[in-house]
C-alpha cells in the first residue's frame, strides 16, 4: 500500500510556520480520506478472490498403488496404497491400507475410483471395518468414477476392498482413490 | 485492529515547542506506514476458507415422538420432533416440513438418512413440493446414508422425508437423523 509522507519537518527552535503545520495536516486528511481507502479496498479485493481460490480448492486425499495384486477366486483384497498423489491434512502415510480421517475434517466425502479393468469384481468402500459403498461398474484407469457421497468422522478409518467373485485370479491395480470433502 | 497513540498534548498558552508538534506527525506517519499497512490476506484467507467449508443445512429427527407408525399400503410424512442442526431456519418444529431459506440457499443439497425399526419393510423417499426426488437405500442407526441422488432445490421449495409401507403389515422405525446439506448453488 501506499506510504504516507508527510511534506515537512516540525523541529524545535524553528521560526514559527503555521503553513508547514497545515501542509502536514492536510497531507494527513488526504492519505486517511482518500489514499488509505483506496488502497485498502484494492488490497482487500485482492484477498478475498485469493481467499475465495483457497476456499474452493481441492479438499480430501488421493491415494493410488501401481504395483498389480492378484486376487485369487472367491477373495477379498484390502487395497494396499503405496503412494500419495494428493493429501491436503495428513490423511494418509505410505504405505497403508487405511486412510484416516484428521482432526476437524470430519464430514460429507465423494469416494472416486480410477482403476485397472477389474471387471467382474467388486470394490466396496469400508469405514471403521463396515461396509459402506460398492462402486458400479465400468472403472477405467483414465477417468474417475464416482459414488454418491459418505459421511465419515473425525478418526475414521475408510478402506478400499476389492472382492474376485469370479472361479479364477484376476490382478488390479489403483491408479487413483480419492476422496473428496464438499461439506463439514 | 491497533489504534493510533499521539505522544504529545498540544495546549493553548504554552511555549512553543516545535519538537513536540513533530513528534506527533512522526508518530501519525508511523503508524499510517506502519499498522495500517498489514497485509490482511491470510486473515481474510482464513475466515473465508473457514466459512466456506463449514456445514451448512439441517439436520432434523423424530426421536422425541418415539416410534411413527405407519400402515400397510400407506405413504406418510416423517414427523419430525427434533432439531440438531440449522443453519438458516429450514426447519419449524411447529411443522413436519423443511423449508428452503428464502435468501441465498438455492442449490444443491445431499440428503442424509439414519432410522431404526422396521426400515427394513420401508423405502423413505424425499419429496420435494409434493414430488418424489430421491430415494434411500435400506437406511441404519449407526451411520448416515446419503440418498440415491442430491436434490436441486429453491428458495421456499418444501422438503419432506415420506415412509412408504408396502410391506403387508403395518411397520414403525424412527429417524434418528434426517440431514439435508447444502454443497452448492446452482448457477
Amino acid at each position: 500500500m501506499t506510504a504516507l509522507g508527510l511534506p515537512n519537518d516540525i523541529a524545535d527552535g524553528q521560526a514559527g510556520d503555521a503553513s508547514k503545520v497545515q501542509a502536514n495536516f492536510d497531507a494527513i486528511k488526504t492519505y486517511v480520506n482518500t489514499t488509505l481507502p483506496a488502497d485498502r479496498a484494492t488490497a482487500v479485493a485482492a484477498a478475498a478472490a485469493t481467499a475465495i481460490e483457497a476456499a474452493s480448492e481441492f479438499v480430501g486425499v488421493e491415494v493410488s498403488r501401481a504395483a498389480s495384486v492378484a486376487v485369487v477366486a472367491e477373495a477379498t483384497s484390502t487395497v494396499s496404497f503405496t503412494a500419495e498423489v494428493l493429501d491436503t491434512d495428513g490423511y494418509f502415510t505410505a504405505t497403508s491400507t487405511n486412510i484416516v480421517i484428521p482432526t476437524d475434517m470430519g464430514g460429507l466425502y465423494v469416494p472416486s475410483l480410477k482403476m485397472s479393468d477389474p471387471n467382474p469384481m467388486t470394490v466396496t468402500v469400508w469405514v471403521n471395518g463396515t461396509a459402506r459403498q460398492t462402486f458400479a461398474f465400468g472403472f477405467s484407469s483414465s477417468y474417475y468414477t464416482a459414488m454418491k457421497p459418505i459421511h465419515v468422522a473425525d478418526g475414521d478409518v475408510v478402506t478400499l476392498r476389492v472382492f474376485n467373485a469370479t472361479s479364477g485370479t484376476l490382478s488390479y491395480t489403483v491408479t487413483g482413490f480419492r476422496l473428496t470433502r464438499i461439506s463439514a | 485492529m491497533s489504534s493510533l497513540s499521539i505522544p504529545n498534548d498540544i495546549i493553548n498558552k504554552t511555549f512553543a515547542d516545535g519538537t513536540k508538534l513533530g513528534e506527533n506527525f512522526t508518530a501519525i506517519e508511523a503508524f499510517c506506514n506502519g499498522a495500517l499497512q498489514t497485509d490482511e490476506t491470510a486473515t481474510i484467507t482464513a475466515a473465508v476458507t473457514t466459512r466456506a467449508r463449514r456445514f451448512i443445512g439441517c439436520e432434523v429427527n423424530n426421536v422425541s415422538n418415539g416410534v411413527q407408525v405407519i400402515l400397510d399400503g400407506h405413504s406418510d410424512a416423517v414427523l419430525f420432533s427434533g432439531e440438531v442442526a440449522d443453519t438458516d431456519g429450514y426447519f419449524d418444529p411447529s411443522s413436519i416440513n423443511i423449508n428452503i431459506p428464502l435468501t441465498g440457499r438455492d442449490g444443491m443439497y445431499v440428503a442424509s438418512l439414519k432410522a431404526t425399526g422396521n426400515v427394513d419393510a420401508l423405502t423413505f423417499k424425499v419429496y420435494v413440493n409434493g414430488v418424489a426426488r430421491a430415494t434411500f437405500a435400506t437406511p441404519n442407526g449407526s451411520y448416515f446414508e446419503t440418498a440415491d441422488v442430491t436434490v436441486a432445490c429453491v428458495a421456499a421449495d418444501v422438503v419432506t422425508l415420506v415412509a412408504i409401507n408396502a410391506s403387508g403389515d403395518s411397520q414403525s422405525f424412527t429417524v434418528t437423523g434426517f440431514r439435508l446439506t447444502h454443497i452448492g448453488v446452482i448457477a
